[in-house]
């Protein structure tokens, strides 16, 4: 029941801001912590008006990098109700959050859904209309399917993900072992399935522009990080500016190693917590990706509630949020004055993006030890502390 | 030999042309035309007599069919000086505009040719032209751009650098193309200094077939400031006595008013220069003056030259009325909105004629302008007929060609976002901004064409700190490596109760410093 | 991470944590007074700067300035006629129009625009002439403005004189590389920001990015003046920069004129204590931008343009031409430059003429004032009862907190645009906020102390590195409301939310400081936001009035 109220509210203060303000989100995708060059709706727009308009394909230009079913989708959704599609996105993905949280050792419901919902990273990345909260909602349904037992549909849901937003390939070893274990399935029996609905999902995207094209321009431009048009919140951006172009390959390979990296050996070190080990997953890819965004940290924040044992023994949530906060407030202060203003430069906005790693950083170890601390004895000894 | 000389020239055909016109303001314009033609035989060796060798053979090397050159320097003021001379198709935007016609199978193999002529065409002008390479050059509609010698079997390829700095390196090449050089004739009378410090100069250079021949056409232009030429270069405040003041005010209080008489001849507008003419062809001089005006106390001056350049004594008596031809229309484009993250562009095209026009608009905008079409919106009275679009893929430039019908005027607005560069792909005063060419607008009337090019625009990119990359590469690495190494020990370590620690046994120094105490 | 658990665990064993505890809103006050003493102590020798040049493009006053012997005749014709027009009643059409006239006899185009009031009310007609360059690509400008009325409100003959002799001279000048602007706004604020408005949306005679401006303001009728005010705040806390400000000083001192800034003392006489009222009036007037007594170069305020006010101050010493020569010379290294200004600083407070502190030496000062808010923050975390910290009780206090923010920012915002329905609504749904707080349990006020203290320490960091005086100034304003709380002296508690109650505040520092009637002083800063961009109403609608608000509450 507060579950249900929580989605009407929620849908009303969409609907309540879309009449308000129709173009909040062109003001909000300007704000670089909420919108990046792969996943900004100006970006959508621009490919829907190449396409549908010019009769030339998106991906012949630079400014559309994101997947032809975005294209499909929002060409068979009439234009004035596309910000009903974040909504239903949204709502979507809470109720399979909550559906999931039912089903285990989480905080209630309602509290899971209202964390997503509400959750003012989340919230304001979908008024930005930003496309990777599609992607995200993606995710959370293919977790809440978990929750109730259902394989197939679990898988296809993350196929999709995959396809929409390239990261989820990051976690595809860890998500396998973890439906296979929930779903008491055989792990080559459900890579079988999602390899399967993974080429499904490629041939539909082939349809719309009958080409190969949207490999290069969304895949190849995630993974090497060829538009360098737009600062965001991660530590990519600058170095590769910065960087000499002599030692991009290399430093490319090294940064995406660094992102393949953690799945096996979280995998190995957790067997018995492999939500803990997606979760953690979810956070490192959301901050140390290339385009990272704050709907995947709302994202995060929201699935460390589904593991409430493990929530509660972190100790350190203090500082974080108050690196959060601070984080929010002097992030787009400091853009401004690089930007708008002209009085900073670029060092002033970087120096928060460290602040911001830094901050994840802490959340974390916390979380780890908090992992490790359960997998220790459950909790249920208050005197043990880290030395 | 000098039959041999004779009958080369007969089959080549060389004519200067000076048309001098006073414009208001004390302005003076003056367009010197040098055309050169020469008969093309179809198998090679061509015998170039008057015709540059060079020119030909890197028009021939390249699959050139027909070249022009443009280049320009200033604003020209349509409110005070009518329409662009000769319906502006010898003007270009500032800095340099280059379009050819090039015979070649397809756009790739047009631009392997096009590659090759802008590098030789750079040397030969000592213009950077070698810049206009692939990021650059746009593919304009043979309908906007027809070629002059009618061969539509070709590949138009457009590109404009309105960063290029036009000065007198550019004009000595140009006049070392004339059969006389700049030693005789009227190209003596273009001097690098004289001709730089007007308000407004262009020069063009246009080779084309026409009746089976090969013509060569020089044009330079130039809006001269005569007041200027009476005064110091050096802004040195004048004699009192000098002064011209309405005669009401007190002692030590002079209100100025502008002098009316003017009288100056060439050489106070073009310095001292040579009289001789040039043999190899003939020099005629054209005075247009306004009523008002005397040229050697005479109202008008026409005359093929003979001998020598005359001095020509132009006299004003300050009541002159002007009548220059309003142009058909009138477009301004300037950038809206603020910022270093997004911008806006607001063109407002004005017709003059009591009729509707059909005008066509291009422009080229380079990659760090990611455009969106989507906000296109066009405002006043008049619709947008047709509309061409391609988009910028990797480093090259969009392009935008619109038909427009305007009845009155017509507003076009868009929004752009700039984006950041690579650390090495800004140029070294990265904060001075960078150059937008100027949008085309061309208007075909049957017969009957007008080009005009609109100022070029300066668009400042957002820059990062060029001090940092060292700092960058170590900082970023550092947070990389705690996130790396917290995880890693947390993950690898063994975790047990302090009470489980097994007891090491002592070492050496334990065991010295447990004698010691 | 295991440094930080070892670090909290040592510090949870020992009593050092609770002894500290205890001393917290001693070092609260401290931290305050230590960020105000920080301030006072900047003027003192040592702790400043002398200003340097950090543009090797400028060469400032390294080329030789013309406007001299011939130019005062004319100049002085020009002030005879134009004085006609102020003497005569002069209705404004004909005035623009025989100011056109003007323009038109030393051959530069001119053109005029029309501005009205944000309500749509005809302001008035402002005229402008472009001198176009004769080298380089032509898209850059620079503009040299003279308003018919100065800041203060007097007619500005001598400014508009020198301008129109400007205009003459610059005719005559071949090595111009940026088009120069010549504007005359009808007056000194809300024409001028008009007229910069539409030169980058909507008019439709421009001469390209505009790279720097400079304001002439010459008031008085006679010829000599004593020396030259540079002002050079601007909106919002921006500031020129500092390289432009060296710059125009620099090239009066050479014409051998004495300069002062921001109306202190001159630059030849400068103590302790000439450097300290040179700091205040840096602080007020960057505070107090928008509302009252603005220079008018803070117009350009927004769209990337450096911009000073040349004032001259009433005198005997030096003659009106080298009021134009210091213009000339400073108008000579703009146009020498071939970037956007970019080298020297932008965050700075000149404590004279030539001595100046930059970010790292000021900014401390109001950090540990929004500092001061946190350790109060930590001290009632410390203190409450371990009962009273959870999580809904914090959700309660987060969620009523900004509600309340958001509410105020309506308020304010519809009241400023004169949408009265909108208001009201705001104004309601502040009222529910309102209740809903005073009904809070006091666990929910506990944690609605510690949100407002945190979230007060975060904005007013944040607000001091964009602007800092207001930063500075609403800082020690709410000072008071750091030590506000339901578990304190209720006596102790009225005092201090006197002391910062918005309507004494209001007529404090609008009498004291402005001069302004309470009323009078919100109109100020409504009218500031509507007109002129400034965004003081809505900073203190966001930040000190929820934060009044929301601490009263919590004290009932």
């Amino acid at each position: 029941m507060r579950l249900l109220l929580i989605l009407l509210s929620y849908v009303g203060l969409r609907i309540c801001l879309h009449v308000l303000f129709p173009n909040l989100w062109v003001s909000l995708s300007s704000f670089v912590e909420l919108c990046t060059p792969i996943s900004s709706f100006r970006s959508t727009k621009e490919g829907l008006y190449l396409f549908n308009q010019l009769s030339v394909s998106p991906y012949k230009g630079n400014i559309f990098q994101q997947s032809p079913l975005m294209i499909a989708l929002f060409t068979i959704v009439p234009e004035q109700l596309h910000f009903l599609v974040f909504t239903f996105v949204d709502v979507f993905a809470a109720y399979n959050l909550a559906s999931f949280a039912s089903t285990n050792m989480s905080y209630s419901p309602s509290v899971v859904a209202a964390s997503y919902l509400f959750n003012p990273f989340s919230l304001l990345s979908s008024l930005a209309n930003s496309t990777n909260v599609i992607g995200n909602s993606c995710i959370c349904a293919s977790l809440g399917f978990l929750g109730k037992k259902k394989a197939a549909k679990s898988i296809f849901f993350f196929s999709l993900a995959c396809v929409l937003m390239v990261y989820p390939f990051y976690l595809s070893f860890n998500y396998i072992i973890l439906a296979a274990e929930w779903c008491n399935s055989r792990w080559y029996s459900v890579t079988f399935k999602f390899l399967f609905f993974i080429c499904c999902f490629f041939t539909l995207a082939f349809i719309p522009f009958q080409s190969w094209k949207f490999l290069n321009s969304q895949f190849v431009s995630a993974i090497v990080m060829r538009d360098l048009s737009r600062p965001n919140i991660g530590l990519w951006w600058y170095f590769f500016i910065e960087l000499f172009s002599e030692f991009r390959p290399f430093y490319t390979c090294v940064f995406q190693l660094y992102l393949v990296s953690l799945q096996v050996p979280l995998a190995i070190r957790f067997p018995k917590q492999k939500l803990f080990a997606f979760t953690l997953l979810v956070g490192f890819l959301a901050t140390f990706k290339p385009y990272p965004e704050l709907s995947d940290i709302g994202l995060y924040i929201t699935m460390l509630l589904l593991n409430k044992p493990v929530f509660d023994l972190m100790h350190h949530k203090v500082y974080e949020i108050l690196g959060f906060v601070y984080f929010a407030a002097l992030s787009p202060a400091f853009y401004y004055l690089w930007i708008s203003s002209g009085s900073g430069n670029a060092n002033f906005f970087y120096a928060i993006n460290l602040v911001y790693a830094a901050t994840m950083i802490v959340l974390f170890s916390d979380h780890t030890w908090a992992a490790i601390r359960y997998e220790y004895d459950g909790g249920k000894d208050k005197t043990v502390t880290q030395i | 030999m000098l039959v041999f000389i004779l009958f080369q020239l007969a089959c080549a055909l060389y004519a200067e042309n000076l048309d001098i016109k006073p414009l208001s303001n004390n302005e003076l314009f003056s367009t010197f035309n040098f055309t050169m033609q020469q008969a093309i035989s179809p198998i090679p060796p061509i015998e170039y007599s008057i015709f540059p060798r060079s020119l030909g053979e890197i028009l021939q090397s390249t699959m050139t069919s027909e070249l022009h050159i443009r280049f320009g320097h200033g604003v020209w003021d349509s409110d005070s000086w009518g329409a662009l001379p000769q319906n502006g198709l010898i003007t270009g935007g500032s800095g340099v505009e280059i379009w050819a016609f090039i015979s070649a199978a397809d756009q790739q193999h047009a631009l392997r040719q096009w590659n090759q002529l802008v590098n030789q065409l750079s040397g030969y002008f000592c213009a950077s032209m070698g810049f206009a390479d692939e990021t650059v050059v746009t593919f304009p509609s043979m309908q906007a751009m027809a070629p002059r010698g009618g061969n539509m079997n070709t590949i138009l390829m457009r590109a404009s650098l309105p960063a290029e700095p036009v000065c007198t390196e550019n004009l000595t090449p140009f006049l070392k193309l004339l059969p006389c050089r700049n030693k005789a004739g009227l190209s003596t009378m273009l001097s690098g200094n004289r001709v730089f410090a007007s308000k407004w100069q262009t020069m063009s250079v246009d080779v084309f077939p026409f009746e089976e021949e090969l013509r060569l056409e020089q044009i330079v232009s130039l809006v001269s400031d005569v007041k200027r030429n009476f005064t110091d270069p050096l802004p040195y405040p004048e004699l009192e006595t000098d002064l011209d003041c309405d005669s009401y005010r007190g002692d030590g209080a002079c209100f100025p008013v502008k002098k009316s008489e003017v009288a100056f001849n060439l050489t106070t507008i073009f310095g001292y220069f040579e009289r001789d003419l040039c043999i190899l062809g003939d020099a005629k001089i054209k005075v247009d003056l306004p009523v008002g005006w005397t040229v050697n106390n005479d109202t008008k001056y026409e005359s093929i030259l003979d001998e020598t350049i005359p001095e020509l004594e132009f006299v004003s008596n300050g009541k002159a009325s002007f009548d220059n031809l309003p142009p058909p229309f009138i477009v301004d484009r300037s950038f809206s909105g603020y910022g270093m993250q997004n911008g806006g562009v607001r063109v407002v095209i004005t017709n003059n004629r009591p009729y509707p026009i059909n005008v066509r608009y291009l422009e080229s905008w380079p990659h760090f302008v990611k455009l969106f079409m989507h906000t296109l919106s066009l405002g006043g009275n008049g619709t947008i007929v047709n509309k061409t679009y391609l988009p910028s893929l990797n480093k090259n430039s969009a392009f935008l060609e619109l038909e427009l019908e305007i009845v009155d005027s017509i507003v076009l607005e868009f929004e752009f976002e700039k984006s950041l560069l690579l650390l090495e792909e800004y140029p070294p005063d990265a904060n001075h901004g960078f150059e937008i060419s100027p949008a085309l607008t061309i208007l075909k009337d049957g017969d009957y064409v007008y080009e005009d090019r609109t100022p070029s625009m300066l668009l400042p990119l957002p820059v990062p700190d060029f001090s940092m990359p060292y700092n960058v590469v170590i900082l970023t690495s550092t947070v990389m490596g705690l996130a790396f190494g917290t995880i890693y020990n947390l993950l690898v370590r063994d975790v047990v109760p302090l009470s489980q620690v097994p007891v090491h046994s002592e070492n050496l120094l334990q065991k010295v410093l447990k004698k010691i105490k | 991470m295991g440094l930080l658990a070892i670090l909290l665990a040592k510090t949870n064993q020992g009593t050092f944590l609770k002894r500290i505890v205890g001393k917290l809103p001693f070092c609260s006050v401290l931290c305050a007074l230590v960020g105000l003493f920080l301030l006072l102590y900047l003027p003192v020798d040592g702790q400043f700067r002398k200003t340097y040049f950090s543009e090797n493009a400028l060469l400032p006053h390294q080329g030789q300035t013309f406007f001299r012997s011939s130019d005062w005749v004319v100049v002085n014709g020009i002030r005879d006629e134009i004085r006609s027009y102020e003497e005569n009643g002069m209705p404004d059409f004909l005035k623009v129009g025989l100011t056109k006239n003007i323009f038109e006899q030393f051959d530069v185009k001119v053109y005029t625009h029309d501005w009205s009031h944000a309500d749509g009310s005809f302001g008035g007609t402002n005229i402008y002439g472009i001198v176009r360059a004769t080298r380089g690509t032509q898209n850059e400008a620079a503009v040299i403005a003279a308003p018919w009325t100065n800041m203060e409100g007097r007619f500005n003959e001598g400014g508009v004189a020198v301008l129109l002799g400007l205009a003459r001279h610059f005719t005559k000048w071949t090595m111009l590389h940026k088009n120069l602007i010549f504007v005359i706004p009808s007056n000194s604020e809300v024409a001028l920001r008009r007229w910069v408005d539409a030169y980058h949306t909507t008019l439709q005679h421009t001469a390209g990015n505009i790279e720097g401006a400079i304001v002439l303001d010459y008031a008085s009728s006679s010829d000599k003046f004593q020396h030259i005010d540079i002002g050079f705040e601007g909106l919002n806390g921006q500031l020129p920069n500092l390289d432009l400000v060296n710059t125009a000083g620099h090239s009066a001192m050479s014409e051998f004129v004495d300069i002062s800034i921001l109306g202190s003392h001159i630059s030849r006489a400068q103590s302790y204590s000439t450097r300290l009222h040179t700091l205040f009036r840096n602080i007020y007037q960057q505070a107090g931008a928008g509302i009252v007594n603005d220079y008018p170069s803070a117009m350009f305020s927004g769209w990337h343009i450096d911009a000073i006010t040349l004032r001259a101050v009433e005198g005997n010493r030096n003659d009106i031409t080298a009021f134009g020569r210091v213009c000339e010379s400073t108008f000579r290294s703009i146009n020498n430059l071939l970037e956007h200004f970019h080298q020297s600083f932008f965050f700075y407070l000149l404590l004279s003429p030539v001595s100046f502190v930059s970010i790292a030496q000021y900014l401390p000062s109001a950090i540990l004032v929004a500092f001061s808010f946190s350790l109060m923050a930590f001290y009632t975390v410390f203190t409450v009862e371990k009962a009273a910290i959870n999580s809904l009780a914090l959700l309660k206090a987060i969620f009523a907190y900004s509600f309340l923010v958001l509410s105020f920012v309506g308020f304010g915002y519809f009241y400023a645009v004169e949408n009265m329905e909108l208001c009201l609504l705001f104004l309601a749904t502040l009222s529910i906020a309102v209740i809903a707080i005073v009904r809070f349990g006091s666990d929910a006020k506990m944690m609605m102390r510690i949100v407002v203290s945190i979230i007060l320490g975060v904005l007013l960091s944040t607000l001091a590195t964009i602007n800092f005086s207001l930063a500075l100034v609403l800082g020690i304003l709410l000072l008071p409301l750091a030590f506000v709380g339901p578990n304190m002296h209720d006596k102790l508690n009225s005092v201090l939310l006197m002391i910062s109650n918005p309507v004494v505040v209001t007529t404090v520092v609008g009498g004291e400081a402005f001069g302004l009637l309470p009323g009078e002083f919100i109109d100020k800063m409504v009218e500031g936001y509507i007109e002129l961009n400034s965004w003081t109403w809505l900073i203190v609608c966001a930040i000190y009035l929820p934060a009044w608000t929301a601490a009263s509450c919590i004290c009932i």
